[in-house]
């Protein structure tokens, strides 16, 4: 018994260390980053076009020798855009998977994630986070690329306010993004002289919202839609089938292809949404335009957020280069890889030629320029875009008005 | 006026998803809750006929409801007749079972896009004041109501439909007088799936194809049918019309999404009150049905 009980504890100790080696050997060639995203669901076509241009930048980085001369690989995992599916993902790729970094979250994981990270020392990068809840709450561990819907629901109240004097809103309760940005617009909306009529709370899994949508309808057809994307599409049908006839404005779940191409034109000029804005004419932004092309035989769509997933990547990546190759390495140097001090570089391998060469860098991406505060918000430019020919289009760049603020 | 107009939507397309859930019920003894995905599998179907083959909407129903049924037939022949023997809770968690299996084969098929809705414009519509229709409501009520008369004369004026109606009451009875079973259930099995399709489509024509349309409408016609009376499809169809009403008609006083749960209230009420349902069939009566 003995014998085979000392028999068997060798075994075990030789498959260990044969098996522990061959992790090592894993471990040693790769870093590993995470992508936790809604690929089905309500964040589905944004998870998707993310996805793409997320491996975008996996594919620079590693054509330029990886990081520190290991390779880069992107393990995904889809959270079916919802809270429950951003955790479990969250541990799979963490605890299973042992990556360092976290891309592609959404609000509501980001936030249930907070602390979580910090525990495990993992950089969540959110690329398209507009919870107002982070404008305090992130630049541990947490980082966005976006600015909040705080300000969206400041610039959508201040375009509404440009073509009427009443409004009203349909919200789907139980989100941080839908609840927080309707109380935003609401404020807004008052302070700049409008009256906020009614504001009609629906939940996902209602069988139907032609009831809802009559009774908003009746206070005010000039509507803030603020929902998830199935939800929002469902309402549209219902308004465009009941021919209402009002003005729409979109929060950025609902500025997506599908919308778009709703109504056959029914809805051209008639929805109005903010999508962040890039300067289209600059060579880092036509380079990965170029690239996403190739890849997936379309161009970026201006409320898909494809720059900040493509950003995401090489901050990640240019920040374990300049440090350690690990979660707390990539935390320690997200801000400095990206701080308006430094040699201005517009690619990974730019900034890893001159990190190299002991130089502070300044990247400034194909979202444009990022500079983190110390929440690890940045700043970004809008546009109004509203729905034309099946696409969405920009109408016209917004400067915020910080009195409706 | 208006709101009454929802209800009937509403109740139309909830009415008509139950009875054949009920039908099948009513032959086979079991609660088949793959009926739901069958519903989704319908609107998928019909949604794809209709944008990527670019079919005409009345052909791309045509095509898609009949087959819908034949797929159902098929489940049946290779899942649930096979278990019969085996008693009706086997049957029911194989349904369960065939449930997950169609909306994972639905969910790879057509994975990607949150939802789907069906390509149509407002070109017609009935408006008063306080009061309008579009065609496409209007079209909805009266195809499933046509679709209604249409169960109603086969099952009462076909010699399959007697068959249906004297196995559903007593099936070794039926048999015993000659009755060919096997096609009777057959046939059950064909118009209940094809039923299933069909509604699943005229919710999509309205609320859009979301992925999770069948789990959502499962215990709704669950609830419809044993509200109705599962012995009887007419209480099944008056059960559809008071869930639908209660669910459009609450609107006007509790936010929508307290609307379903105020159905089931109505219906624990309900069952406390009346057990059987509220169209009750006294067993002699359907012995000799």
């Amino acid at each position: 018994m003995n014998r085979n009980l000392k028999y068997l504890s060798s075994v075990a100790t030789a498959l260990s260390v044969v098996l522990g080696g061959a992790n090592l050997a894993i471990a040693q060639d790769t870093v590993k980053f995470g992508i936790l995203t809604g690929m089905s669901g309500d964040y589905g076509p944004w998870g998707q076009a993310g996805l793409a241009a997320a491996q975008i930048a996996a594919d620079e980085i590693n054509e330029a020798g990886g990081i520190n001369g290991k390779k880069l690989e992107l393990v995904v995992a889809d959270n079916k855009s919802t809270l429950e599916g951003a955790v479990s993902g969250w541990k799979r790729l963490v605890e299973v998977e042992g990556v360092i970094a976290v891309g592609g979250m959404e609000s509501d994981g980001a936030l249930a994630l907070l602390q979580e990270s910090a525990i495990s020392k993992v950089v969540i990068m959110c690329p398209a986070c507009g919870t107002p809840k982070l404008k305090t709450l992130g630049g541990d561990y947490v980082f966005r690329l976006t600015g909040g819907d705080d300000d969206l629901g400041v610039i959508l109240a201040q375009i509404a306010l440009g073509n009427g004097k009443d409004a009203g809103a349909i919200t789907q309760g139980g989100l941080d993004a839908t609840e927080s940005i309707t109380g935003v617009f609401r404020k807004s909306f008052e302070k700049g002289g409008g009256q906020f009529l009614n504001d009609t709370h629906v939940s996902a899994d209602t069988v139907s919202f032609r009831g809802d949508l009559d009774q908003a309808v009746n206070a005010s057809p000039n509507l803030l839609v603020s929902t998830g994307l199935e939800v929002g599409i469902r309402l549209l049908s219902d308004y465009q089938r009941r021919n209402y006839q009002g003005t729409i404005y979109a929060i950025p779940e609902i500025i997506s292809q599908e919308v778009a191409e709703l109504g056959s034109g029914f809805f051209d000029g008639r929805i109005f949404g903010v999508s962040p804005t890039y300067d289209l004419e600059s060579a880092n932004y036509k380079s990965f335009a170029e690239r996403y092309s190739k890849k997936t035989g379309k161009q970026p769509s201006p409320a898909m957020y494809e720059p900040n997933y493509y950003d995401q990547i090489i901050l990640l990546a240019l920040a374990a280069t300049a440090g350690d190759v690990s979660g707390q390495g990539i935390r320690d140097n997200l801000v400095n890889v990206s701080g308006p001090e430094g040699e201005k570089v517009f690619s990974y391998a730019d900034g890893v030629r001159e990190l190299k060469a002991g130089k502070d860098i300044d990247y400034e991406g194909a979202s444009g320029p990022i500079d983190f505060n110390e929440y690890g918000n940045v700043v970004s430019r809008y546009s109004e875009v509203t729905p034309r020919n099946g696409e969405w289009v920009n109408v016209s760049s917004v400067e915020l008005n910080p009195d409706l603020r | 006026m208006q709101y009454i107009f929802f209800a009937l939507i509403t109740g139309s397309t909830l009415a008509l998803a139950a009875v054949g859930f009920a039908l099948v019920r009513q032959t086979e003894g079991f609660l088949n809750i793959a009926h739901g995905q069958f519903m989704l599998l319908g609107a998928f179907v019909a949604h794809t006929l209709a944008t990527t083959y670019g079919l005409n909407l009345g052909l791309a129903i045509a095509i898609t409801v009949p087959l819908i049924g034949l797929i159902g037939l098929a489940t049946a022949w290779i899942v649930f007749f096979p278990l019969r023997d085996k008693g009706l809770l086997a049957q029911f968690f194989s349904s369960v079972g065939v449930a997950f299996i169609v909306y994972g084969i639905v969910s790879a098929l057509w994975s990607g896009r949150a939802i789907k809705v069906f390509p149509m414009t407002a070109d017609f519509s009935v408006a008063m004041p306080g009061f309008s229709a579009t065609a496409i409501e209007l079209g909805i009520v009266i195809g499933a109501w046509l679709a209604v008369l249409s169960l109603h004369l086969f099952l009462a004026h076909t010699r399959v439909g007697t068959s249906i109606r004297a196995i559903s009451g007593n099936a070794e009875l039926a048999r015993a007088r000659g009755i060919n079973v096997r096609l009777a259930v057959g046939s059950v099995w064909f118009v209940g799936t094809a039923l299933a399709g069909l509604s699943g489509i005229l919710i999509g024509l309205i609320g859009g194809v979301s992925i999770e349309l069948g789990w959502h409408y499962i215990l709704i016609i669950l609830a419809v049918a044993v509200l109705g009376g599962l012995r009887t499809l007419y209480g099944v169809l008056i059960g559809g019309l008071l869930v639908g009403a209660v669910i459009e008609l609450s609107t006007l006083v509790v936010p929508s999404k307290y609307g379903v749960l105020i159905a089931f209230g109505l219906i624990v009420v309900t069952l406390l009150l009346k057990p059987e349902g509220i169209v009750s069939v006294s067993k002699r009566k359907e012995a000799s049905a």
